[in-house]
């Protein structure tokens, strides 16, 4: 056997002699007393919500024109308080930013467990 | 009932759980504060501090971890990088105050202290590549996943840093 190999049997041996189990003593309870209490892990999702609704709108502006996206959004808010009868571009417009929300966010989170 | 890291992650995830939480530092604590003890030469209080910033870093960032690796792996990258956050606040004078902690079960006092002291001549990242790669059995390539470097540099590091040590044992032996 080389010199190096017996200084990195010493090295491991040296290390292993040392190794040992240290008692939790309460450091456990210390940690999680001490974790932030915010939902800390939301804060990607909601930024790819806010993102893709953004997106959303731009593209039905840029399609549609800007009267077709102001009346659906009046529209939103008259169907609310059922005023009207839901018009095809509110419910494409509510359904397009919840799909494609709901797509993106799972995918991210999907990413985050796998 | 056992959960692996995975699903307690999950848990901690969906439901912002520090209970789950609570499970993983269990299992790591030991892990993580022993590393730490060697890393601050022997200083206890300071391994633990530094082992709970670490801690409470990995549950800042847990939604970021991808299992691309173990969650071991990943929890010691996160130790390192405190460690070394750490080491960049010291001013050049300063040093790691060490020895208020001497293993437990005194197995071996002696050579515990002299390995300490040995490690002290060791730069952070000298100290922190021999311990991964010697104490906690971590591969070259693992070492370069923690320590955030090209396999080239760790290989060249650990092998300095192991000249280093071999220089101080036979100028011990040789005394």
């Amino acid at each position: 056997m080389s010199k190096t190999d017996d200084f990195d049997k010493f090295l491991k041996n040296s290390f292993e002699k040392s190794d040992y189990n240290i008692a939790d003593d309460g450091f456990t309870e210390g940690v999680i007393s001490n974790l932030p209490t915010n939902r800390i892990f939301l804060t990607h999702r909601i930024f790819i919500l806010y993102l893709t609704s953004l997106l959303s709108v731009l593209i039905f502006f840029i399609s549609s024109g800007y009267y077709s996206l102001l009346y659906s959004v009046i529209d939103i808010f008259n169907n609310g308080f059922h005023l009207i009868i839901p018009s095809f571009n509110s419910i494409f417009v509510i359904v397009a930013l919840v799909s494609v929300s709901v797509v993106i966010s799972r995918i991210e989170f999907n990413e985050n467990l796998i | 009932m056992n959960f692996s890291d995975q699903s307690i992650i999950a848990l901690v995830l969906i439901n912002n759980d520090h209970r789950a939480f609570e499970k993983l530092v269990m299992k790591y604590q030991s892990d993580v504060r022993g590393l730490f003890v060697k890393l601050t030469n022997g200083n206890r209080s300071l391994a633990d501090d530094l082992a709970q910033d670490a801690f409470i870093r990995a549950y800042k960032y847990l939604g970021t971890f991808k299992a691309t690796a173990s969650f071991s792996t990943w929890l010691y990258r996160i130790s390192y990088n405190v460690f070394f956050d750490y080491t960049k606040t010291l001013k050049k004078t300063d040093h790691i105050d060490g020895y208020d902690f001497i293993s437990e079960n005194d197995k071996d006092v002696g050579s515990e202290i002299d390995m300490q002291t040995a490690l002290k001549i060791l730069k952070a990242n000298e100290k922190a590549a021999i311990l991964l790669h010697y104490y906690k059995g971590f591969s070259h390539i693992e070492l370069a996943k923690i320590m955030d470097m090209p396999l080239g540099t760790v290989k060249t590091t650990l092998l300095r840093a192991k000249e280093k040590l071999k220089e101080y044992y036979n100028y011990e032996q040789n005394r």
